[in-house]
């Protein structure tokens, strides 16, 4: 009797082994490095998918000393009606079973996103394989003309470009970081609005003067270089349709306030002088606290912001080792400061309507059940809110050399 | 008939044909005052010596367990000195010492040179036997034999045994001269500081080995038979007083009852002994080293040792033992501690390391960072076949290097392991046949096997091994779970002599066997679960000369 | 076949590892769907009420040592009251093991064997659970006690490294759906701490049947303190409108967050973990199954019992066709069996008792007065 036991376990075993239905050797499957969607015609979209291609090279012996992805991309377009159906009409299409595990970015064009993307972002996020942490990038122009443009110039992976060109957001300042679970996290609450990163190609002229604090959107950055992709600014949305722009300095000040902040540089105009500038480097010194306080259902914000400044540039006319010098940049750094924070906070309250910067959480302590909260409709009483802002920078001499 | 059997078998009571075994908690307290003396023997501490020869006979017969322990051996003798006869006797542990130097100046100036020994009344003519016993041959091992049985067994060993007409008692003389290999370094359990000295084949030796560290009266070592034919002896030995008495009988018992014809080493043994034959844990601890059976005999355990083998077998043996190495005791805690380690990293790679990659890169390849995940791609565009079939053909093929390297002459071992791992490795991936990170993991694989100190382990590992690659393969991490959770199952049920084979988080803190050692001063504690008598090995400040 | 008794760790690692395994499951989301935003008040609430709820078993059963709520009812009601009581525990424990297999089993099968038939899924799942109970209680034991303070670890791990994501004003609007939706609804959610059963039947599993109040208690700690945890954290996390078709939260938890450039995908690992952990509460439930069929009826060997459990387990997780049908019966049915059996008839059959054993007492010192 055991004997039988043993063989129908070892039937067993055998059965399940012409199973591994689900197993997929590494190299059975093509690897997307980022999605771009584009509109085209009435409820169609356009679905680009950039696909990291291994080196060529495939004696194992040379491979050593580089790194096995060529910085060739393959971009393979598909017109479909949803996402899935376009995935599933390109695995037709190339060999290899597409994977989505990989994906480090998300494009989405300007027009698509002027209609509404609720349903793609519900989609990708429902997707098992796609991580959350793909950042999401509103371009001004085709989603597939920026994959196109996307030419990495001081490292070899496509996928490892995507992730520092992000990153810089850390260090400027000048444009959010805004992942898929966020931005869906944002579309469903009712503190905030969603916003994502805005981004586009550098165009070859700029006929504009040159701004200070990259108060500039993406794509007129006055770069030399032409023709390769560009993050700039934040791209507003209300509900889930895209509505306006926001400059990169715009974005500077919206870090400031969401506490985002990890240093930037911001160059004030001097006081007295014209084209005159100098150069701070913000680092956050304090929280910025915000409070809201209902008034006849007008909602009044009240901004503290306190923020700690290196002087970077140095002018043997300029004297800032005294203490009065340094009070009277404190001074007018601030002021310009805050000129700029309600510049921004009047745009996207006025102009756009919309509560990027989340100040909902503030105003929902006034309310005591879910209902009483829904009822306030807060998102669309923002746009008659009333802004009170304070900005206090204390600048420390950063000079290497002392002045004479 | 059968299907009333499962019926029966579901609803009726089936007796548990094997017998558990488990160590009970000592209830005999010691005796408060002395507490290396625990048996329960009528004799009072002697002192001084008495002028009674029987009194000091039996006291020493009784420390040192004379009944039981065959090695100590006793010589008694009449010896006429001034017309007065006096009864003597000299005592001895056997294998210690030299038997030409007790006979040429002991036995001989006191019984062949002794002329009134010699020279008797003839009216005091005391029987051939008894004249030769007492006084004509000074010879230290001297027995009388009465039937042939023992005669055979003497000549067997080596014995010279002494025929005299008209008498019916027989004299063996232990007069072994066979060559036998000397005390060497161990071969195969090499460690830096400890040391060098191995057990070899002689049961004499070993045992003498045994009491000259031991060196207490306490360690009782008892010989008994195994095997009808070729009647092996086998001794046991313990520390009375620390091991546990249920122990002790369990293992006495499961020793002399085995139903067997021969046995010729100490594997043969192991297996018949241990607790779950079927399990591919090892269970009882074989070394060559006299050092690790001494520390853990001073812990409360029991060794038996097989002549003919210089393998010495440790009971009971729990996981913990087979990990550890006997250098831990030696070394400074930090440094053993940091040995143990990285051991344990090496046990789980060896364990896991291809299920894993198998796993990882059929079903989770999210988990790769996106960079290794193309160098592993790239890699594997040439090979022809599935990852599962690469990583069999590695590992039979390092298996195989292991066999050929063992059976190999020594001037050709090294070349031919260089030549098979360089050679069959970067021909292997220069042709595209594997790729060369399974190269990499296979090797990690084979040197983190090796890195498991004892030697029925690492088969205990490389099995499973197979068997994680096949579950990981089958269905990745569920697969691997699955199979990580009965493995704990099945070791967790596991006992060896009463001693669960893992005790989690249930080990006392202060003794020798837990995982991660404890400094030398704090190993106050024996291991809990031996339920030795004496409970403590240090007192509490062990180093007094920090005391102000 | 002797059961053997177990340790005070190890009976406390078998009590926490139940709750773990709700955490794991969808247990944080449920609470947070029906109250809101003011799930971590409805949350504190809840385990405050166990504890007053522990602490009355625990004074019920002080007298008598070493029962169990089987012996306690035979000593109320005899044979059928025991085996009445039995039953309906059996049918409790093989339903809630259904619906965490079904659960568990899916989300598997939606992440990663999209291709596989379920029922390779569940022989890796039962199968573990089975070969373990051959192996008795104390093997469980020992392999719960090696993995609860892991599993602990990587649930705390998951619930705080989304920490700069955490909005703590998700915490308001501070009533939630209401003060009744709160307090007075939300005390159905207690059917959360349902692990609280298995205290009922653990006193005659003990080595030391006097540290039974130590167990309780700290296993109701541990279990209170990860709950009230994984609440918050996921209120704070995830807007309390989402309801994400994941079905594990914990999972969306370890997507969100961010371990830095060179750790990718962690949540594979955790899911390692989590799949150790959910075997070993199968294992522990059938175990409790096959215990109290061994003590109702004059079955004493349960090897081959086990494997026709296995089978009824195999089956029900059948019965549920897809997740929105799961979560139907377990929020509605199984909920308020849970409720009514564990939490009211259970105590009301200690209180009674107690009474009559009080009872019998007087009655016995009245008797032993008269005689002198």
């Amino acid at each position: 009797m055991k004997k039988i036991i043993f063989i129908l376990q070892i039937f067993l075993i055998l059965i399940c082994f012409t199973g591994c239905y689900d197993a997929r050797g590494i190299e059975e499957l093509a690897y997307v490095v980022a999605i771009g969607l584009d509109t085209s015609g009435e409820n169609q979209i356009e679905l680009s998918l950039q696909f990291a291609t291994a080196s060529k090279s495939s004696s194992s012996s040379e491979s050593s000393g580089s790194s096995s992805q060529s910085k060739e991309t393959n971009i393979t377009t598909i017109k479909c009606n949803t996402i899935n159906s376009g995935i599933a009409l390109i695995n037709s299409h190339i060999s290899k079973k597409i994977n989505l595990s990989h994906c480090k970015v998300l494009v989405i064009s300007e027009e698509l996103a002027k209609k509404g993307i609720s349903r793609y972002i519900d989609t990708l996020c429902n997707n098992i394989e796609i991580k959350a942490d793909c950042s999401v990038i509103v371009s001004k122009c085709d989603a597939k003309e920026y994959l196109e443009n996307v030419k990495p110039a001081l490292e070899n992976l496509t996928a490892r470009y995507y992730e520092s060109t992000i990153n810089s957001a850390e260090y400027t300042g000048y444009t959010v970081d805004m992942t898929l679970a966020e931005f869906y996290s944002k579309t469903k609450d009712s503190y905030c609005e969603p916003y994502a990163i805005l981004g586009s190609i550098t165009k070859e002229e700029n006929s504009s003067s040159p701004e200070i604090n990259a108060k500039y959107f993406a794509g007129d950055n006055p770069i030399d270089d032409k023709d390769i992709i560009d993050n700039l600014g934040i791209a507003v949305f209300k509900d889930d349709k895209f509505i306006g722009e926001l400059t990169g300095l715009d974005s500077l000040c919206h870090v400031i306030i969401t506490n985002e902040l990890d240093e930037c540089t911001l160059t004030v105009p001097k006081q007295n002088e014209k084209e005159k500038y100098f150069d701070l480097l913000l680092t956050p010194e304090k929280c910025t606290k915000c409070s809201v306080s209902f008034e006849n259902d007008i909602p009044h914000i009240n901004i503290n912001v306190s923020l700690r400044g290196k002087g970077l540039s140095i002018n043997e006319n300029s004297k800032y080792s005294t203490e009065c010098s340094i009070d009277e940049i404190n001074t007018y750094a601030s002021k310009y400061l805050k000129d700029a924070i309600m510049a921004y906070l009047n745009k996207t309250s006025k102009e756009y309507g919309s509560d990027i910067c989340g100040f909902g959480k503030y105003a929902v302590k006034n309310y005591l059940t879910i209902d009483d909260w829904y009822s306030s409709n807060w998102l669309e009483n923002y746009q008659n809110a009333d802004f009170s802002v304070n900005v206090s920078i204390t600048v420390e001499s950063g000079a290497a050399f002392m002045e004479q | 008939m059968d299907l009333l059997f499962y019926i029966k078998s579901i609803f009726s009571y089936l007796k548990n044909r094997i017998q558990n075994f488990e160590i009970p908690m000592c209830t005999e307290v010691p005796p408060p005052n002395n507490c290396n003396d625990s048996h329960n023997n009528i004799s009072n501490e002697l002192e001084k010596i008495s002028k009674k020869c029987s009194k000091n006979l039996n006291y020493l017969k009784n420390k040192y367990r004379a009944d039981i322990c065959q090695d100590i051996m006793i010589r008694d003798f009449n010896l006429h000195s001034c017309n007065i006869q006096h009864h003597a006797f000299i005592i001895y542990i056997d294998g210690m010492i030299d038997s030409n130097l007790v006979n040429d100046f002991i036995l001989s100036p006191l019984m062949i040179k002794n002329k009134s020994n010699t020279s008797y009344n003839k009216k005091e003519l005391s029987s051939l036997a008894d004249n030769i016993y007492d006084s004509l041959v000074p010879q230290n091992a001297i027995k009388k034999l009465y039937d042939f049985k023992d005669v055979f067994s003497s000549i067997n060993m080596g014995d010279c045994v002494l025929f005299v007409d008209t008498l019916d008692v027989a004299f063996d003389f232990d007069v072994k001269g066979f060559k036998q290999r000397n005390i060497d370094a161990p071969h195969n359990e090499i460690i830096v500081r400890g040391s060098q000295e191995a057990f070899v084949e002689n049961l004499r030796t070993n045992t003498s080995i045994l009491r000259r560290l031991i060196n207490n009266e306490n360690l009782v070592i008892q010989d008994t038979i195994v095997g009808k034919f070729t009647k092996t002896s086998v001794a046991i030995g313990y520390i009375d007083g620390i091991a546990n008495k249920s122990l002790i009988s369990e293992v006495l018992r499961r020793v002399s009852s085995l139903d067997v014809d021969y046995i010729t080493s100490s594997g043969q043994l192991e297996q018949l002994i241990q607790d779950s034959p079927k399990s591919i844990f090892p269970q009882v601890i074989a070394t060559e080293r006299p050092d690790k059976v001494i520390n853990h005999l001073l812990d409360g355990r029991i060794c038996i040792i097989v002549n003919g083998s210089p393998y010495v077998l440790v009971v009971p043996g729990v996981f913990v033992d087979f990990l550890s190495s006997p250098e831990d005791l030696n070394l400074k805690y930090q440094f053993a501690n940091l040995q143990k380690l990285i051991r344990l990293l090496a046990i789980t790679l060896a364990l896991l390391l291809p299920g894993l990659y198998i796993a990882i890169t059929n079903y989770h390849q999210e988990l790769l960072p996106t960079e290794l995940l193309f160098t592993i791609a790239a890699s594997r565009e040439s090979v022809p076949f599935p990852i599962f079939i690469e990583i069999f053909l590695m590992e039979a093929s390092f298996e195989l290097i292991r066999e050929a390297g063992l059976r190999v002459p020594s001037p050709l071992g090294s070349t031919i392991g260089i030549v098979g791992a360089l050679i069959l490795g970067e021909a292997a991936v220069s042709a595209s046949l594997v790729s060369p990170i399974l190269i990499i993991i296979v090797a990690i694989t084979g040197l983190c096997s090796f890195s498991i100190p004892d030697f029925s382990l690492n088969f205990t590992f490389r099995i499973y091994r197979f068997l994680y690659i096949i579950l990981g393969y089958m269905a990745g991490f569920l697969g691997i779970a699955a199979g990580l959770f009965v493995q704990m199952a099945i070791m967790c049920n596991l006992q060896s002599f009463g001693s669960p084979y893992i005790n989690p988080f249930a080990s006392r803190q202060r003794s020798i066997s837990n995982f991660f050692v404890p400094p030398t001063w704090k190993r106050e504690q024996k291991s809990d679960f031996l339920h030795p008598y004496k409970k403590n090995s240090q007192g509490k400040y062990s180093m007094l000369w920090r005391k102000k | 076949m002797n059961i053997s008794k177990i340790e005070t760790a190890q009976a406390i690692a078998l009590l926490s590892i139940v709750m773990a395994n709700k955490i794991i499951l969808n247990l944080p989301r449920s609470i947070i769907s029906s109250t809101g935003s003011s799930a971590w008040l409805n949350v504190i609430y809840i385990v405050f009420l166990s504890f007053l709820f522990v602490f009355l078993v625990i004074k019920l059963l002080k007298k008598f040592p070493k029962m169990d709520i089987l012996d306690i009812s035979e000593y109320l009601g005899g044979k059928y009251l025991k085996a009445a009581v039995g039953i309906i525990f059996i049918v409790i424990f093989a339903l809630t093991i259904g619906t965490v297999l079904c659960g568990y089993s899916e989300t598997l099968k939606s992440i990663y064997f999209n291709q596989s038939p379920i029922l390779y899924i569940l022989l890796f799942l039962i199968g573990s659970a089975c070969i373990a109970n051959k192996f008795g209680i104390k093997a469980i034991a020992k392999v719960t006690t090696i993995i609860t303070p892991i599993v602990f670890f990587s649930i705390l791990i998951v619930l705080l490294t989304p920490i700069k994501s955490f909005v703590i004003q998700r915490f308001f609007p501070l009533l939630g759906y209401g003060f009744n939706e709160t307090f007075l609804a939300g005390i159905s959610n207690i059917f959360a701490l349902s692990g609280l059963s298995y205290i009922l039947l653990i006193p005659s599993l003990l080595k030391e049947s006097e540290s039974y109040k130590k167990v309780a208690i700290i296993s109701l700690c541990i279990s209170g303190f990860y709950l009230i945890l994984s609440v918050c954290c996921t209120l704070l996390v995830f807007p309390f409108v989402l309801s994400p078709n994941e079905n594990l939260s914990l999972y969306l938890l370890t997507k969100v967050s961010n371990y830095g450039e060179l750790i990718h995908g962690v949540n594979t690992i955790f899911i390692l973990l989590w799949i150790i952990s959910v075997i070993a509460y199968i294992s522990i439930g059938l175990f409790f199954m096959l215990y109290i069929t061994q003590k109702i009826s004059t079955i004493k060997s349960t090897i081959l019992l086990n494997y026709c459990y296995s089978l009824i387990l195999l089956v029900l997780s059948y019965v549920w066709k897809d997740y929105i049908q799961l979560n139907n019966f377990s929020e509605h049915t199984l909920k308020y069996m849970i409720l009514a059996f564990v939490f009211v008839f259970n105590p009301f059959i200690l209180i009674l008792a107690n009474i009559k054993k009080r009872f019998t007492r007087s009655q016995t010192t009245i008797a032993s007065e008269r005689n002198t």
